[in-house]
């Protein structure tokens, strides 16, 4: 900033300087009509074009620190609309009145006292962890079943401190997954043969891996030597 | 000419340099934890999928840092895609669990069969006054017979 700033006030102002000289010496010569307009509106297209530039890196760079990505939210948008692209190519079939009921509704979580009943209940083969670092407890399993979509969670509490167990089950591949993270905080590894990726989000640390159809998550205010010693504690049990 | 645009170029690259310093100090004072982590929301996940006679399943899920006071959906749009850009035709909102550390939701819409239709999740999680909220869309689907 200093630099650019000396460089402002001793290339640019004594140069500014020289052109209202020059300005006022040329003025006692009379100028076509022309050739001022053409002259202003040389300057015009010049303060114009600096203005949008301006306007335009200001603006991306105050979405930016309020924490949206612009360029980003374009490419996004576009793939949207490359999707929407791809409706063109779709043949119109017969259409149908709605004669179904259409509604939503949160779908309702069953309680159990322990992890193993709610996995006799879901009747999915989850493998939950065997090892919690120490001080932590089990509060609840819960799991929610839908046409498409069975899932297990249960929560393990010290004092404030939480660790989340989740297994995600959906009846196609097509289900969509988003998880939080800190920026470039997510690392892939290997624990037990099974690739896992690591990731942070404000103050926790979080593991996810697929195995078979069952997406799997653990997430909670632990450490990630922690996190990778519960889920050694599932494949273990396997070998 | 050249002399104007020598420092018209100096002004807007000292413009440039001015905003750069300042929000990104003020962006690193916002967060230092990178702008798209949450405290409240762990992950969300959601399909949509086709029945018949124009049915459209849609399922889905959130999951919280913690027991959350409530965590659900808080708007659920389904849109579909006419004479150029996507239309809401139906909406639900406040599918809520209280206490709990994830909840799921499930939707039903029957639409016209060739039409094709998406979804706009508003999923929310909030605790001891602090919420956040991230809004998934889904991928589209064509109703089918």
């Amino acid at each position: 900033m200093d630099a650019s700033l000396k460089t402002f006030k001793e290339e640019i102002i004594p140069e500014l300087g020289k052109e209202r000289i020059t300005a006022n010496t040329s003025s006692l010569i009379p100028i076509p009509v022309a050739t001022k307009r053409t002259r202003l509106r040389r300057r015009f297209a010049t303060v114009l074009i600096a203005a949008t530039v301006a306007l335009l890196l200001g603006s991306t760079l105050v979405a930016s620190a309020l924490g949206y990505n612009i360029w980003a939210y374009v490419i996004n948008w576009g793939k949207e609309t490359f999707q929407i692209g791809s409706v063109v190519q779709v043949t119109v079939g017969p259409t149908v009145t709605p004669s179904g009921q259409s509604g939503a509704s949160n779908v309702k979580p069953k309680k159990f006292k322990c992890v193993d009943d709610a996995i006799d209940a879901i009747n999915v083969a989850i493998k939950v962890p065997k090892w919690f670092p120490s001080g932590f407890e089990f509060i609840s399993a819960d799991i929610t079943e839908s046409s498409q979509l069975k899932g297990l969670t249960a929560v393990y509490k010290s004092d404030n401190k939480a660790i989340i167990f989740t297994s995600i089950v959906y009846s196609t591949e097509e289900a969509a997954y988003s998880y939080e993270i800190n920026e470039a905080s997510g690392e892939t590894t290997s624990i037990g043969g099974n690739t896992c990726y690591i990731m942070t989000n404000i103050d926790q640390t979080g593991i996810v891996w697929v195995n078979g159809n069952i997406v799997y998550s653990i997430n909670g205010d632990v450490s990630k030597d922690d996190l990778t010693t519960m889920v050694n504690s599932i494949f273990k049990g396997d070998s | 000419m050249k002399k104007n645009f020598i420092r018209t170029l100096m002004i807007v690259l000292m413009i440039s340099v001015l905003s750069t310093s300042v929000l990104t100090a003020n962006a690193s004072g916002l967060s230092s934890n990178g702008l798209k982590a949450s405290r409240y929301i762990n992950s969300c996940n959601a399909q949509i999928t086709t029945g018949s006679s124009g049915k459209i399943l849609l399922d889905g899920s959130v999951i919280g840092t913690n027991v959350m006071d409530t965590i659900g959906v808080q708007t659920l749009i389904i849109q579909k895609y006419q004479s150029g850009s996507w239309v809401n035709v139906t909406s639900w909102s406040d599918l809520y669990d209280y206490n709990s550390a994830s909840s799921a939701f499930s939707a039903t819409y029957y639409g016209s069969v060739g039409t094709q239709y998406r979804a706009v999740i508003t999923f929310y999680a909030s605790l001891s006054g602090g919420s956040d909220s991230r809004i998934m869309t889904t991928t589209s689907v064509t109703a089918v017979s």
